[in-house]
């Protein structure tokens, strides 16, 4: 998937450093137009993972696979919006979702996520892949699946405002 | 720990578990392995972020051959064990619980504050003056000046911290000499000032072989504005610096004065603040005649630290949330888990609102309630282990009453004789007469947790003569004592305490 140009997000491979080290070059004008375009892809990929989460609670439950994938989804996007956001990270890259364990030391109930986000991922790959999976063989139920997510992305929406973003 | 006869996968899995084992301090785990997915399970009754952290750091050190390094997590136990008492996390509440009954300044060190239950005073130890903390002997004393402490260290503000335990039983004037080096050496380390501290710290060592008091009272004299300008120094780099002194009840009370005069000699103006943890009843902080010492509220603040009898809600709430802390730390849901209502309101009154008593006393009734294969924790088991901690309260009397604990022993075995064999009753008053000396040491009695506070000052007849109305301590085999009408914590109405024997003074 690409992006198309012109873009803010593919003029580098990290925003934050990019911000860094031409700073010196812009005035505060600049600088602060580069960031607001930053912030408002950190707000769209964070509303991208709401929309997958909403999708996921209103699906029923007997379809398990639709539900769990969609909350993994739900929880990767509002963690690459919240990546984006803190370390200037954003990949489209299939590799980067061995990275939903990477995310601020400083965000509340951080190891929680870190080791559930891992376990949901294991669970959407069983969901979407695994032809021969029951229900039984998640890793997490449904309901406990919806909650992590739903908590994630209520300390993350915190966490960002905090931090200045508008959501 | 590799099993020969195991297969590679079961390997695999001990590893995991057993560095798992290891970090969390649990003896055993419960576990299970979705077979689909061949992923492992851990349970816990109440898997919190602390236990999440650890699992992580857990998996950071298996090597990624392992499976289940990347295949391993935590989860909440599908049902409610029947043999809760047996549960690894109940056996590291009990260790936790048993590390706790001592804080020092290396307790728990960075996992202070995932244990610690705020008692509404941290701000006002946090704040730009000198404080002296009162409370009996397991209040929390300690662990109210620790919190502040850890809050400096996380912040890595310039503190120092003297456990006057070192110098207990001493009256020399070297205890001056002694706690000023342990201040100018801890403060060494900020590197400011330093070679100003060194010169000090010289001259307080070569000071320790005089043994003329007044040669040495005239040489610290001396040496205080020197000082008094180096820690400036390190106040004005760092805004403020404080010094904890905890325990000052432990050294000869003559000599309490002295030292407070000398610290506050040194901290006065000076954007140094003295933090003081004492037993009330034990401690001398100001002398009027030589005029010298901390005078409050002038030099110092008190904060008082006594949840007792008298308010049996608040010292309830307390000891539970200090208790949930700690059932939440080793990953239980909260104390309930483990016991009744009726066993928590039992623990309050048997502890007599002290949270270091009910701590160890909960730890004891665990054991006690294991052994007797019980599924929770008992009120009889929570009672047997009060009876026991008698030894204990007269081993602290010997360390806090100098030389005077055969007389306060001597008055507390009248007490017991007057209250048990005479009128067969747990509880008593005592006309308040504060200049009475019987009067006095039952203050003590009540300091060292012998006697209990149910009412600070009721009137009973004659107007203008009030009574405290006191309770035995249950460790002093007033349950075994099956003729004793025993009062219970329903029966604190004041009509009922107003019909207590009154223990004559004279």
């Amino acid at each position: 998937m690409k992006l198309k140009s012109p873009h803010i997000l593919p003029a580098s491979s990290n925003t934050r450093k990019m911000l860094e080290n031409i700073r010196h070059l812009l005035d505060q004008k600049a600088c602060d137009a580069i960031q607001d375009e930053i912030d408002k892809n950190v707000k769209a990929l964070f509303d991208l993972g709401l929309e997958h989460f909403n999708f996921a609670k209103q699906t029923p439950s007997q379809y398990w696979r639709q539900r769990i994938s969609r909350l993994y989804y739900g929880a990767y996007n509002v963690r690459r919006a919240l990546q984006l956001h803190y370390s200037g990270e954003y990949s489209t890259d299939v590799s980067d979702h061995k990275k939903i364990y990477d995310m601020p030391d400083d965000l509340p109930n951080n190891s929680t996520y870190k080791r559930r986000l891992v376990d949901i991922r294991e669970d959407r790959n069983l969901a979407d892949y695994d032809h021969s999976a029951s229900e039984s063989d998640l890793t997490l139920t449904q309901d406990e699946a919806e909650k992590i997510v739903t908590d994630f992305i209520a300390d993350v929406r915190t966490f960002l405002m905090n931090r200045g973003i508008s959501l | 720990m590799i099993l020969p006869n195991a297969s590679k996968n079961e390997n695999d899995m001990l590893e995991v578990m057993e560095a798992f084992k290891r970090q969390s301090r649990l003896s055993n785990v419960d576990f299970d392995i979705r077979e689909h997915t061949n992923y492992l399970l851990l349970y816990l009754a109440n898997p919190t972020n602390r236990f999440f952290r650890i699992l992580n750091q857990t998996l950071e050190s298996i090597p990624e051959e392992n499976p289940y390094q990347q295949h391993t997590t935590i989860k909440k136990r599908p049902k409610y064990p029947s043999e809760r008492l047996l549960l690894s996390e109940v056996q590291l509440l009990r260790t936790v619980l048993s590390e706790s009954l001592t804080v020092t300044q290396h307790s728990f060190e960075d996992d202070f504050f995932s244990r610690y239950t705020t008692f509404g005073a941290e701000e006002q130890i946090k704040s730009h003056g000198n404080h002296i903390v009162y409370g009996r002997r397991g209040a929390g004393k300690s662990s109210l000046l620790a919190f502040f402490m850890h809050s400096l260290r996380q912040e890595k503000k310039p503190y120092a911290w003297v456990a006057m335990q070192t110098y207990n039983d001493r009256e020399d004037i070297h205890i001056v000499t002694d706690v000023l080096m342990e201040v100018v050496e801890q403060f060494q380390k900020y590197n400011i000032a330093s070679a100003d501290l060194n010169k000090a710290r010289l001259k307080l060592e070569s000071l320790a072989d005089e043994t003329d008091d007044n040669i040495v009272e005239n040489q610290l004299n001396r040496l205080r504005p020197k000082i008094r300008k180096a820690l400036a120094l390190i106040a004005e780099n760092y805004g403020s610096i404080f010094i904890f002194l905890d325990d000052v009840h432990l050294i000869k009370q003559e000599r309490q004065p002295v030292l407070l005069s000398h610290l506050y000699a040194i901290c006065r103006d000076n954007r140094t603040f003295l933090k003081i943890s004492c037993i009330e009843q034990f401690v001398k902080t100001y002398e009027q005649f030589s005029r010298q010492g901390l005078e409050k509220p002038y030099n110092a603040q008190e904060i008082k630290l006594d949840y007792n009898l008298t308010m049996p809600e608040k010292s309830k709430n307390h000891i539970k949330s200090i208790l949930d802390a700690y059932a939440i730390y080793c990953a239980l849901p909260d104390i309930s888990y483990l016991c009744g209502k009726s066993v928590l309101d039992r623990l309050v009154w048997v502890a007599a609102g002290v949270p270091r008593d009910a701590l160890y006393i909960f730890s004891q009734a665990i054991a006690r309630s294991t052994m007797k294969d019980e599924k929770k924790v008992s009120i009889s088991s929570i009672n047997a282990a009060a009876s026991e901690m008698a030894e204990g309260k007269l081993r602290d009397m010997q360390q806090d009453v100098f030389g005077e604990s055969d007389e306060v022993k001597h008055i507390l075995e009248k007490i017991r004789c007057f209250c048990v064999d005479e009128k067969r009753k747990n509880a008593f008053l005592v006309e308040i007469k504060n200049e009475n000396t019987l009067f006095a040491k039952i203050q003590q009695l009540i300091a060292l947790r012998l006697l209990h506070v149910l009412h600070e000052g009721i009137t009973r007849g004659k107007a203008g003569h009030r009574f405290m109305a006191l309770m035995l301590d249950y460790g002093f085999g007033i349950r075994a004592a099956r003729s004793v009408d025993l009062l219970e914590p329903k029966a604190l109405t004041s009509h009922a305490l107003r019909k207590l024997p009154i223990f004559p003074l004279s």
